[in-house]
């Protein structure tokens, strides 16, 4: 046998190999492609919608229905929609519209929706795992986050509401673990070991010694949803921040601002204009200003900042703000939580 | 069946010879009296292979099942019961009636979605164990030597029970298909044998051999929701089995 002929036996060997395993591989005979999120936290009367775009992977015509799912009902009218029952022609699609009524979802939903061949349970296929709808009813919310803290200073609380109808949910506990809050700061007060249908709760935190950005942590009852909330452990706190009616005067009412003052001239940073929120930190837009020369502080013992005169003459509402310590502008720095000006 | 056809010429061929070979001496005493003779078998046995089969179970709903190519061993076991006869030309002639049973014979297997092989998203897996009665004869040849070769052939009637079919996704995607029910069907079986034994005694006699035996028909019956055919069937499940017998002659 020559040497080319080996080769080649071998490349087709090779080849054969690899139609042979992508031939087993397997593959669903209709498909869904998600066409909007398919995991949705859902209020107790909260409405949803959810599609996916169905096709049919095969050249033979296939008649398909949806299993029915408590709480979910299919849409079938507009252009493109697929009926119930819809019939797809060879590698023809269409685009299944689900309505989700969390008032009639009785826990949560996972791993649907199944779409079979009408009238048997002997095809039927579903997302794929990544796309599943993963629907949880709401039962508990959390009021109060992000909670900001001084080292060694005083407890804060998170207030945990029942917003469901008929559910109680029982034994609500904060879970630091796998977090920078875990060994930084206690949950040493709970009143939530049973919380009935529309009334609240609420979680005691102590922090300890060591300061922490502002750090995500779950809480989650028995039978209740997971809520995420948020913790930092910071230098000092503010607790509001307002203006004068879009003058460069700003009042940032905190606790511990001493710290703040005593490191020199504070510098602080704000975000864009408009928000809402000061939940995530990772969307601040950082500016650096001389802090004398716009505002003035109170509620602490340092009361000398004031306008010089110097400061922009205006300010624009809805904007979250922080102090830092300024060493020269050089680290390490440290700063306040954010704080909503508006 | 190449083998099987080799195995029983040489067999036909040695009692031939020995039925030509006239007077000489044997190893028991000539009875020329029907004797009440009963024998056990027991061994291993290597089923072959399923086929691959393809049908729709409803409108729509077509696929393949495909048959893999391992094969199973399996408990074989068989109680004879009849008289025998010397015959002319040193044979031995034993005729009577033979209840076989064996374990369960495993057969599995790739389900193809739409009878292509694009969509090979499940295996499968079933059971089929096996029983017969059978009216038996089977022709030795004593020609006086240390072991006796001998052939034998069954016929009669079967009861295959086919079971404990499952069918597992190898796709998050496909959704478990319902499966196809038990089902026990009634056949016609036949066997053909060819061994050697050795006489220990003038009541006792052990010895081996080969065992080529046809199951006859085996079917699963139908899944929930199936509307259309039954479920998988063959027509013959075939077994080559080495048997250990322990005769005892009244």
């Amino acid at each position: 046998m020559s040497f080319s002929l080996k080769i080649f036996k071998t490349l087709l060997s090779v080849v054969l190999f690899s139609m042979y395993s992508i031939g087993n591989a397997g593959a669903p005979v209709w498909t869904f492609e998600p066409l909007t999120p398919t995991t949705i936290s859902i209020l107790p009367n909260g409405t949803a919608t959810v599609q996916y775009r169905v096709t049919n992977q095969s050249n033979k015509p296939h008649t398909l229905m949806m299993q029915p799912i408590q709480g979910i009902s299919q849409v079938t009218t507009g252009l493109g929609v697929c009926g119930n029952p819809f019939a797809l022609a060879g590698k023809a699609s269409c685009v299944l519209t689900l309505q989700i009524n969390g008032s009639q979802i009785n826990n949560s939903i996972s791993n649907e929706p199944l779409v079979c061949q009408i009238g048997s349970t002997n095809q039927c296929y579903r997302p794929a795992k990544a796309n599943v709808l993963n629907i949880t009813k709401i039962i508990i919310t959390v009021s109060g986050s992000p909670l900001a803290l001084i080292p060694n200073g005083a407890t804060g609380t998170l207030t945990v509401n029942n917003v469901s109808q008929d559910v109680t949910a029982t034994n609500i506990t904060s879970n630091f673990s796998g977090t920078a809050l875990n060994g930084n700061v206690t949950e040493t007060g709970n009143t939530c070991v049973s919380l009935a249908p529309g009334s609240s709760c609420t979680l005691t935190y102590t922090p300890g010694t060591n300061l922490v950005s502002q750090t995500a942590f779950t809480i989650q009852g028995d039978n209740a949803n997971a809520v995420t909330a948020a913790i930092g452990i910071y230098i000092a706190t503010l607790t509001s921040g307002t203006t004068n009616a879009g003058t460069a005067s700003i009042v940032l009412v905190g606790t511990g601002l001493d710290a703040i003052w005593s490191a020199l001239v504070p510098i602080f940073s704000v975000t864009v204009d408009n928000q809402t929120s000061c939940d995530e930190e990772a969307t601040y837009l950082l500016s650096q200003f001389n802090i004398n020369t716009i505002w003035t502080q109170t509620g602490q013992t340092n009361t000398g900042w004031a306008p010089t005169g110097n400061e922009p003459t205006t300010f624009s509402y809805q904007k979250c703000v922080r102090l830092c310590t300024n060493f020269d502008y050089m680290p390490p720095v440290f700063c306040t939580n954010l704080v909503l000006v508006s | 069946m190449k083998k099987i056809s080799i195995l029983l010429s040489l067999s036909a061929q040695m009692l031939s010879q020995s039925a030509l070979a006239g007077d000489m001496n044997s190893g028991v005493t000539p009875k020329t009296k029907w004797s009440l003779v009963n024998t056990l078998s027991i061994g291993p046995s290597w089923q072959n292979n399923g086929h691959q089969q393809t049908f729709y179970i409803a409108p729509e709903i077509e696929k393949t099942y495909t048959a893999n190519s391992s094969t199973n061993t399996l408990a074989d076991g068989e109680f004879f019961l009849g008289v025998q006869k010397n015959l002319p030309r040193q044979l031995q002639g034993q005729l009577g009636l033979a209840f076989g049973i064996a374990g369960n014979a495993k057969l599995a297997g790739n389900i193809w979605d739409d009878a292509n092989p694009q969509f090979d998203n499940y295996t499968y897996a079933y059971k089929v164990n096996h029983m017969h009665l059978a009216l038996k004869g089977k022709l030795l040849a004593d020609r006086g030597y240390w072991l006796m070769p001998w052939i034998s052939g069954s016929l009669g009637v079967g009861f295959n029970h086919a079971y404990s079919f499952s069918n597992t996704p190898t796709i998050f995607e496909a959704i478990p298909n319902a499966n196809f029910s038990s089902n026990t069907e009634t056949a016609f079986t036949y066997t053909l044998g060819v061994g050697v034994q050795r006489i220990l005694n003038p009541h006792w006699q052990a010895g081996i051999g080969y065992e080529y035996a046809d199951w006859g028909k085996s079917q699963l019956g139908r899944a929930l929701g199936q509307t259309l055919n039954s479920g998988l069937s063959l027509n013959h499940l075939y077994t080559n089995g080495f048997l250990i017998n322990l005769t005892h002659i009244a």
